[in-house]
């Protein structure tokens, strides 16, 4: 066995079965198979990343590896322990879920922390300097000593992840941290996880559906899907697979029809439609084209051709750099934003 | 990095310990006004009877020689049987609902997972929560009780009061047990609410607050007999007022609250343990 790896994980599966209310009397069994048979291992010291879309199974995961859930198949190694050696793996993981849900609104931060801590069996003195040094790094001096439930959303989640650190553990997981921060404390939190994970050498899961996010932070990241984890690489790779490409965004109106005749061009790899989000003071969704070609000096007349016969009205075309958004939709057809939560699959 | 050991020490389990019973004060403390109800609501839950007796009887006097025939009680004695039955019934309430209740907030809180990934043992955090609810039900014990007897003219230290504090905090202890199984309950058919509307009156009248058990029919009286509640009312009136001991002498009383001590727990937990690995199997602990 590889030492490094302080994370296994072999052919796990989980399988969700829920009643569904039909009507009064009726109810039907659903099931939903939220992880099928992912493999992967994380090695010690790195920043690994699970990226997918809402519903993709990146809770579900970070749930059994906390020891919260157990899998329907499949095994988990984690600093040594295996899921039946509960003990030895929460010991060795802090873990920050479910967003700013989790702390006592009745007690102020501090004492939040100080519970945490006795929780996990950290000396009351270490407990103490350590909720210092989490003040200092995470600036919460003024409102460490204020009830939860006086904090903003960000400070919550802030107060979280301080939770999460408290017993500094070898290894962080971290389910969409950022969630409901601003850009700022966003962008402030992810220093503070790369700092974490450079000096302190911390081992650190992060799961996003933002691919800036896990494209700036990562060692590698594996792409998870439906259940299922359909790449796993460094970013740089994951791209390079779809470095000869280029990829054109169209906006306009973009008839079904005539996207499909641009996905069926000789040069093209895949158009697909997509959102596009831009937020200035209101979050504005615009749709466009995204066309991944070979070369889109040539193709491109034939691409403008084609939609102008189809009826498409082109109001703006760029090309774009590679990102690992486009690593997904050239894979899947759809986009990191879309919510893939199965409500049903079979019964 | 592999940790060194996982062993807990008994000096981690106590720190678990005391830090769930110091969150539990600081956040009753924080929730000004409900320990006032749980000293004045007996008040009021103690005047129905005792009123509707006068009323009934015609006076004190006729309403407390009527409740001789059934009980042995002298004089004004039948107004103190109300007054513990109420401050017990309100004691036998919070222990009763401790666990189911406190899942049920915890989950809505999100930190009921939170406490599940820590590594603290669960007897731990429960042994914590215990020593809270009997704390609590201590404190407003003595209050509700000379509350009541000062407003209603009784002398409410006529009887072993030590004796009675003893009983009270010894059976609270099998009720709190029988709290893991309501605990399991909540955790199952998620609908707190409901569970604790039905159970609330049935625990009352088995419970025996405001009569002789020996009035309601036999299987009811069975009901009563295998709760742990209908012995603790009784023996703390026993203590206070010189009712009968169940067994014949207070000894063998408290033998019986002492095995339902051990047993009700152990039970208890055993059904939540199994009730939790279940639910871990299927949607975890934190859905609801
Ligand atoms: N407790 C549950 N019961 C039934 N289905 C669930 C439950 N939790 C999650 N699911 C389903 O499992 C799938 C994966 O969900 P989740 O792990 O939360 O994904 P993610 O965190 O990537 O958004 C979704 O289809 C979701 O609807
Ligand atoms: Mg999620």
């Amino acid at each position: 066995m590889n030492h490094d790896r302080i994370i296994e994980v072999s052919n796990l599966s989980k399988t969700y079965y829920s009643k569904k209310r039909k009507s009064l009397i009726k109810s039907e069994k659903t099931k939903v198979q939220a992880l099928k048979n992912v493999s992967f291992h994380v090695n010690q010291g790195e920043i690994f990343g699970l990226l997918g879309p809402n519903g993709a199974g990146k809770t579900t995961l970070i749930k059994i590896l906390t020891t919260l859930l157990l899998p329907t198949s499949g095994t988990v190694r984690i600093n040594g322990f295996s899921l039946d050696q509960e003990r030895g793996i929460k010991m060795s993981i802090g873990a920050m879920l479910m967003g700013e849900r989790g702390l006592y609104w009745k007690l102020t931060g501090r004492e939040n922390l100080k519970y945490f801590g006795a929780l996990y069996h950290v000396p009351k003195k270490l407990c103490e300097d350590r909720i210092e040094n989490l003040i200092d790094l995470l600036e919460l001096e003024d409102y460490i000593d204020r009830t939860v439930e006086t904090f903003s959303s960000g400070m919550k989640m802030k107060m979280v992840f301080a939770r999460a650190l408290i017993n500094d553990a070898p290894i962080l997981m971290l389910d969409e941290p950022t969630n409901t921060l601003d850009v700022k404390e966003a962008r402030r939190l992810r220093k503070i996880v790369k700092e974490h994970n450079e000096s302190e050498n911390k081992t650190i899961i992060y799961c996003t559906h933002q691919m800036y996010e896990a494209e700036e932070l990562c060692h590698r990241i594996a792409i998870i899907d439906q259940g299922q984890i359909i790449a796993l690489d460094d970013p740089l790779e994951l791209k390079d697979g779809l470095r000869q490409s280029d990829i054109l965004s169209i906006e306009g109106t973009i008839p079904e029809e005539a996207r499909l005749a641009v996905n069926s061009l000789p040069g093209v790899t895949s158009a697909n439609i997509l959102i596009k989000r831009s937020n200035n003071g209101s979050t504005v969704e615009k749709p466009y084209l995204s066309v991944v070609c070979e070369d889109s000096h040539q193709i491109l007349p034939v691409i403008i051709s084609t939609l102008n016969v189809k009826g498409a009205i082109i109001r703006n075309i760029d090309k774009q750099e590679t990102t690992l958004e486009d690593v997904f939709v050239n894979i899947t057809g759809r986009s990191l934003m879309d919510d893939t939560r199965q409500s049903d699959t079979s019964n | 990095m592999v940790l060194q050991s996982t062993d807990v020490s008994l000096n981690d389990h106590l720190g678990v310990l005391l830090g769930t019973f110091i969150v539990r004060v600081k956040i009753i403390s924080r929730y000004k006004g409900s320990l006032l109800m749980d000293v004045l609501i007996p008040l009021f839950l103690a005047a129905m009877p005792i009123l509707l007796g006068q009323a009934m009887a015609g006076s004190t006097a006729a309403a407390s020689s009527n409740f001789q025939q059934n009980t042995g009680l002298t004089e004004a004695n039948y107004i103190a049987y109300m007054i513990i039955g109420a401050n017990v019934f309100s004691s036998i309430t919070t222990s009763f609902w401790l666990f189911g209740l406190f899942i049920r907030r915890e989950q809505t809180l999100g930190t009921l997972e939170s406490l599940f990934m820590s590594p603290a043992h669960k007897l731990s955090i429960l042994a914590g929560l215990t020593l809270y609810v009997e704390a609590r039900s201590l404190i407003t014990f003595v209050l509700g009780y000379t509350l009541g007897c000062v407003i209603f003219g009784v002398n409410p230290l006529q009887g072993q009061v030590l004796l009675a504090l003893f009983i009270l905090l010894l059976g609270l202890i099998p009720v709190n047990g029988l709290s893991f199984l309501l605990g399991a309950l909540v955790l199952k058919v998620k609908q707190a609410n409901t569970i604790f509307n039905t159970f609330q009156w049935p625990l009352a009248i088995i419970s025996g607050i405001f009569f002789p058990i020996t009035v309601l029919p036999i299987f009811l009286q069975i009901f009563a007999f295998m709760f742990p509640g209908f012995y603790l009312t009784h023996d703390i009136q026993a203590a206070l007022i010189g009712l009968k001991w169940f067994f014949g002498n207070v000894f063998l009383d408290l033998g019986v609250l002492f095995a339902f001590a051990i047993i009700c727990p152990l039970i208890g937990y055993w059904l939540f343990a199994k009730t939790e690995a279940r639910s871990k199997r299927a949607e975890g602990i934190g859905q609801f």
